[in-house]
């Protein structure tokens, strides 16, 4: 009975001992030395998509090898849900975690702002669902989000694709809901910190006819925004570019969806006197799914790609970053997404990413 | 105490044997229950199974826009092509006839779950992270990366290893750009020629421009097809495998196309739907 208890005792001391130790260890992954990106073009961008992804390593990994790539930008969701679980209750560990490892590798980062916590809003609606009940709310999260990143993250997106109902909590899409949300969050975006970049829009390229129940022509919505008073609210404008099958040379038309539509968004601006308002391309990319009906060959993915990037560099002086959809998924999406990224879920380049790299470090297309 | 000893020895020999043969009865029981309740177990249901058996009719989901295998004609509007002639094959081997349903690919495994249709054939390549929810037949088409090159050089170019020193072409981009790579970085240098297209690293091949290429069984197939000088060379070098999945809950319809389709395979079917649909188009 007595030596029992003494090996009860003796592996207490042992367990104790071990978490001591374990504790004092430190951790495990560090942010490690400041970095700089080596780049021909420095407005290249990936959006990378770390929101899911729960291993320090692989968020210092995903950050290493964009920096790797050659591209300084980089664009990361920070869903309201996950960072504000109560009202007025923060955890910022994982975004935190983020944005430090990629100001260490040098990198600029955008921040998308979006995604509606249960508590702020009604039973049974969609995270994406956000009324004018809950506009105060989501300022206060923009403002407690910039005031903690402040000096560290210097650009926010406002929401994101408001034109689409999904996106609007398959809502009927308002451009005038969505000012009103846009002047709430600036205001309080600029009260936490005056030298934060606002973004606004994101508008989701589509040809949607006027009254389609899924959403709202990109040229229109913006348009309508406009008209409802949004040019005050926004210091830089963010703009999805896909290309679909068209190289981005392709021409500007409103009737079709390719790179170069990001000029009629351009037109629009200056014909409402917003000339000196630049432009950030949040969203770009071809895919090579070999089934998808959008989709383009691998070898084409990759010289639109670089095309796409020297172009904005080389014509567009009002476009401050082209950031292309997607680096890497933290696990395979098991649908044609998973050929728009450069790197796999486990961390093997595709050759667009050498090829890439390859322009970034020589400037040869 | 003789007596006493030997009802001990008694006892313990009747207690052994009716541990034995309540292990017995347990173990039965257990397969029953299994063969019973169990998916796929020999007496488990599949209504999935039933329902075609009742109705004469095997309902097919496809994407008809990914030659040869499914297209649509434009002036019948008819789907036709590898995947078409072998779930044709398959239905009369199970003795009901098909209905084809024209599907986009991303929502083909969903609209499978959701009880559209019985089975997918469609070029679909085995997902493991889908085999929680969908059984896949034995593959019937290995779709992956094969080396090219021609008979003249078959004999000193057998493996991937073989084109260090050597020009390759592949498609800029592909899985083969990328095996190429990965071959360089492990084994050394090879020149390689980035072509636009699979059809256009066979060119150079044919044409003398590189000594071998690195592109997909179907673009080999097609290139063989019209032309004597090329040969396939060595196993797949990746594994791509065309199957056909149907619902978990539908195991006996799962072994009835295994069975059938080892039946075709058998009968030199799957071989010449290789022919027709990829070397004599």
């Amino acid at each position: 009975m007595r030596r029992r208890r003494h090996a009860v005792i003796l592996l207490a001391a042992v367990l104790a001992a071990l978490w001591v130790f374990g504790a004092w260890r430190g951790p495990l992954i560090t942010i490690g030395p400041a970095q700089r990106v080596q780049t021909h073009n420095p407005k290249m961008g990936v959006h990378t998509r770390l929101t899911d992804e729960v291993e320090e390593w692989k968020i210092k990994r995903t950050l290493e090898m964009v920096r790797e790539m050659g591209a300084p930008w980089i664009v990361e969701y920070f869903p309201w849900a996950y960072y504000e679980p109560a009202k007025g209750r923060f955890v910022w560990n994982h975004a935190d975690m983020v944005v430090d490892h990629a100001r260490a590798q040098g990198l600029t980062v955008i921040a998308r702002l979006g995604f509606v916590p249960e508590w702020a809003r009604p039973k049974d609606t969609t995270a994406l669902y956000l009324d004018e009940e809950g506009y105060d709310d989501f300022a206060d999260y923009v403002y407690a989000f910039v005031e903690h990143f402040r000096g560290r993250v210097d650009y926010i997106i406002i929401w994101n694709e408001p034109n689409l109902r999904h996106e609007w909590g398959n809502r009927d899409v308002d451009p005038a809901g969505y000012v009103e949300l846009l002047r709430r969050a600036y205001q309080r975006a600029k009260e936490a910190n005056p030298e934060i970049k606002v973004l606004a829009g994101a508008l989701a390229p589509t040809l949607a006819p006027e009254g389609s129940p899924d959403g709202m022509n990109d040229l229109i919505y913006l348009q309508r925004m406009y008209e409802a008073g949004a040019a005050p609210w926004f210091d830089i404008l963010a703009v999805h570019a896909y290309g679909w099958v068209y190289p981005p040379e392709d021409p500007p038309n409103p009737e079709v969806v390719n790179f170069r539509r990001t000029e009629l968004i351009r037109e629009i601006m200056v014909q409402n006197g917003d000339e000196d308002t630049p432009i950030i391309i949040t969203e770009a990319g071809w895919n090579d799914h070999p089934r998808w009906s959008k989709a383009v060959r691998p070898a084409q993915r990759i010289a639109y790609t670089i095309a796409a990037y020297e172009w904005a560099l080389q014509k567009w002086d009002w476009c401050q970053a082209v950031v292309m959809w997607a680096f890497r998924f933290p696990r395979p999406a098991r649908t044609y997404q998973d050929y728009f990224t450069f790197v796999a879920d486990d961390f093997y380049p595709k050759p667009i990413y050498w090829e890439v790299q390859r322009y970034a470090r020589t400037g040869q297309p | 105490m003789p007596g006493l000893a030997s009802r001990r020895v008694r006892d313990a020999a009747h207690h052994r044997r009716w541990v034995a043969g309540a292990a017995l009865a347990l173990a039965a029981l257990i397969f029953l229950l299994w063969a019973v309740l169990a998916q796929g177990g020999p007496l488990s249901r599949d209504r999935t199974w039933e329902r075609i058996r009742a109705e004469g009719v095997l309902r097919v989901g496809m994407d008809a826009s990914f030659p040869p295998f499914e297209t649509i004609d434009p002036e019948t509007e008819a789907i036709y092509g590898f995947d078409v002639d072998l779930a044709n094959a398959l239905a009369e081997e199970l003795g009901v006839r098909v209905e084809f349903l024209n599907i986009g690919f991303d929502s083909l495994y969903d609209q499978l779950l959701a009880g559209r249709f019985d089975a997918i054939i469609s070029a679909l390549p085995v997902d493991y992270t889908w085999t929680e929810d969908v059984r896949y037949s034995e593959p019937y088409f290995q779709a992956g990366l094969v080396l090219v090159t021609t008979w003249t050089l078959a004999s000193t170019i057998q493996r991937p290893e073989d084109l260090v020193g050597r020009r390759a072409a592949v498609e800029w981009g592909s899985e083969g750009d990328a095996f190429i790579r990965r071959l360089e970085r492990e084994h050394g240098q090879v020149e390689v020629l980035a072509m636009e297209s699979p059809v256009e690293a066979l060119e150079a091949v044919r044409a003398g421009e590189a000594d071998a290429c690195l592109v997909d069984a179907v673009s080999a197939y097609q290139a063989i097809g019209g032309d004597d000088a090329l040969t396939i060379v060595g196993a797949p070098l990746t594994e791509a495998s065309y199957a056909i999945a149907v619902r978990r809950n539908s195991p006996v319809l799962a072994r009835q196309i295994n069975t059938a389709l080892a039946r075709l395979r058998e009968a030199g079917f799957l071989d010449e739907l290789i022919r027709k649909w990829m070397m004599t188009q």
